[in-house]
């Protein structure tokens, strides 16, 4: 047990998270491209700590993609977005507004990373400190 | 008749020449084992070597009781980990999250290596506990941060991937490990071992989409099976050919013997590896799959027993499940009793998050296992359920006087238990009234609250622990005195 490479081991986990961070950090830093997203709080346990979106690939730019065309195959159908759980009821109403883009980091042959999300054009952050507090 | 005797004697005197000759080198052997302990230990403390003690096996110093609790503390300093990382700290910037992170990070390998440098046999435990829960949480970070489309599966296979080191430092971690390892590689739904592994977080390490299996058609479902099959077979062929003597690793191995099979069962395992993420309990009840969940444990149940009863085996999985229904049974009370069930029904929202339910229940599960793997007689059994009751039947209330009533319980139980010189008693009580006061905070409708208070909670309880296993000795034998 004293043994200085188990000693080591111990920070294995630094190690590979650190790595699993950057590898994150520096795949979404290029590349962003907007899609336009329609969505729902889920009604589920965690409800209100994440907003599921769905690509709207109808309303989304597709020029920004080659040969302009839109890679929906790429992309997931759902995807998730994390949250405050009391922004969750006014990300809902732009979401239902029809205003709401999703930013991610894509480049052709590569699995895209979401970066933020936009309402009204904004980040969502703020967004949301623009915003009059609701009740 | 001569012959006869002589042919006789003749046939026996090899055999006793070779008893005798096994006679001698026993004894030989027992004096070289005994001799330089003996010189060892005279030389060393002559005193020692008279005393009754030295003749007895080693004795095991840690209290079991306190040991449990321990790791609820620590379970409950994770969970207030996790719920401070939940609360999405938007005003901090993502670089100086995941900068802390790491930090805390590497602060808990360092206090781990001191606390086993230290000889600190309990805090290293309980050190590596919380991070066994820290690394945890900081996958969980990650995904937040970065928005990770992952499944919660891939994030614990991660975690098992980097977590094994801790391992050495508690093998206890056992427990958790073999579980949350089977749901990281998603065995219980017969899914794809290589679909997960290069799924989610893995394949993006690859910096490729997810790769399409699915030309594979039946061969991949052939495979997968195999796969999930064959990782079964080596367990239980380890089960049964191998033996670990230390304790600490074969309780968790045997325990969890068979576990596979079980969670093989089609649908219901995937209401079933919800019991390892145990706040996802309430949607099972909300979802119907309750019902056959527990018919399910049942009749698996009795195969298992069946099983084990061919291999000799104590009967570890219908032990499992015996626990895993009286959870069920828990649960179904309580959110039976639970007033805002029909705002759940309602509208599909859990305005109350019945976070109170999660620590007893995990709580209960460990007890369970632990008193009846030790075959504990039913008195302690019993008072360990009171102290538990004591506990968490009022916590649900957040009127303070309700406090009062379980105090004045645990107090007269605890000044019972002094009197009557029952130890075990006594712990109960102590423990159960520190708890149901540090518990009365913990509402996790605020996920910042609630992480600060589970983490206080958790720690301060790990500091009484740790004093009452250093003095409390002292009390007792001061009462014995008098």
């Amino acid at each position: 047990m004293q043994n200085k490479y188990v000693f080591m081991l111990f920070f294995l986990p630094v190690l590979v998270l650190g790595i699993v961070m950057g590898y994150y950090i520096r795949a979404t830093r290029h590349n962003w491209v907007e899609v336009v997203v329609s969505g729902y709080d889920p009604k589920d346990f965690f409800s209100g700590y994440y907003m599921e979106l769905q690509p709207n690939w109808r309303a989304t730019d597709c020029t920004q993609f080659k040969n302009a065309e839109c890679p929906i195959k790429a992309f997931r159908e759902r995807y998730k977005f994390y949250i405050r759980r009391e922004q969750s009821a006014k990300l809902s109403q732009a979401v239902n507004a029809g205003i709401v883009k999703l930013i991610f980091a894509y480049s052709d042959g590569h699995t895209p990373y979401i970066v933020d999300l936009l309402a009204d054009g904004k980040s969502y952050i703020d967004y949301l400190s623009n915003e009059s507090p609701t009740d | 008749m001569v012959t006869n005797k002589k042919t006789t004697a003749s046939k026996i005197a090899p055999i006793k020449k070779a008893a005798a000759r096994k006679t001698a080198a026993l004894k030989t052997a027992a004096t070289e084992k005994k001799t330089p302990t003996m010189k060892s230990v005279s030389k060393e403390n002559p005193i020692a070597a008279i005393t009754p003690k030295t003749a007895m096996p080693v004795q095991h110093n840690e209290n079991y009781w306190f040991m449990i609790l321990l790791y609820f503390a620590s379970f409950l300093v994770g969970l207030g980990i996790i719920a401070m990382i939940a609360a999405n700290w938007q005003q901090i910037p993502n670089n100086v999250k995941m900068l802390g992170a790491l930090t805390a990070m590497t602060a808990n390998a360092g206090l781990l290596i001191w606390t086993i440098k230290a000889g600190k046999n309990v805090l290293k435990q309980v050190v590596a506990c919380v991070y066994a829960f820290l690394i945890m949480a900081v996958i969980g970070l990650i995904g937040q941060i970065f928005h990770l489309p992952t499944e919660v599966e891939n994030g614990l296979l991660l975690w098992s991937m980097v977590s094994w080191p801790l391992l050495f430092a508690a093998p206890r971690l056992l427990w958790l490990w073999i579980p949350l390892f089977y749901c990281g590689i998603h065995c219980f739904d017969l899914k794809s071992l290589w679909e997960y592994i290069f799924g989610g977080y893995f394949s993006s390490l690859l910096h490729r989409p997810a790769i399409n299996v699915e030309p594979l058609g039946i061969w991949l479902d052939f495979g997968r099976n195999l796969c999930i099959l064959a990782l079964f077979a080596v367990y239980e062929m380890f089960m049964l050919k191998g033996d670990s003597t230390d304790k600490t690793i074969r309780r968790p191995l045997f325990f969890y013997s068979g576990l596979m099979m079980y969670f093989m069962y089609g649908r219901v395992v995937k209401a079933a590896y919800t019991l390892i993420l145990i706040p996802m309990l309430p949607m099972m009840i909300k979802s119907g799959l309750f019902c056959a969940y527990v018919l399910s444990c049942v009749a698996l149940g009795i195969v298992l027993f069946e099983l084990n009863r061919r291999h000799n085996r104590r009967g570890f999985m219908p032990l499992f499940l015996a626990g895993t229904l009286a959870e069920c049974f828990w649960v179904f009370a309580m959110a039976a009793g639970n007033i805002n069930l029909p705002t759940l029904q309602a509208d599909g929202v859990f305005n109350h998050y019945p976070a109170e339910m999660v620590c007893p229940l995990v709580f209960l599960l460990i007890t369970t296992a632990y008193t009846t793997y030790h075959r504990v007689d039913f008195r302690d059994r019993f008072a360990c359920y009171i102290g538990l009751l004591i506990w968490f039947g009022v916590t649900f209330n957040e009127n303070i006087f309700d406090l009062v009533p379980s105090l004045i319980l645990c107090t007269v139980t605890a000044w019972l238990a002094y009197k009557e010189n029952s130890r075990k008693w006594f712990n109960i009580a102590v423990m159960a009234a520190v708890i149901r006061i540090l518990a009365y905070y913990a509402d996790v409708s605020d996920l910042q609250h609630a992480g600060f208070y589970l983490i206080g909670s958790g720690l301060f309880i790990i500091a009484v622990i740790l004093l009452l296993m250093k003095y409390g000795r002292l009390l007792w034998e001061n009462r014995n005195a008098k």
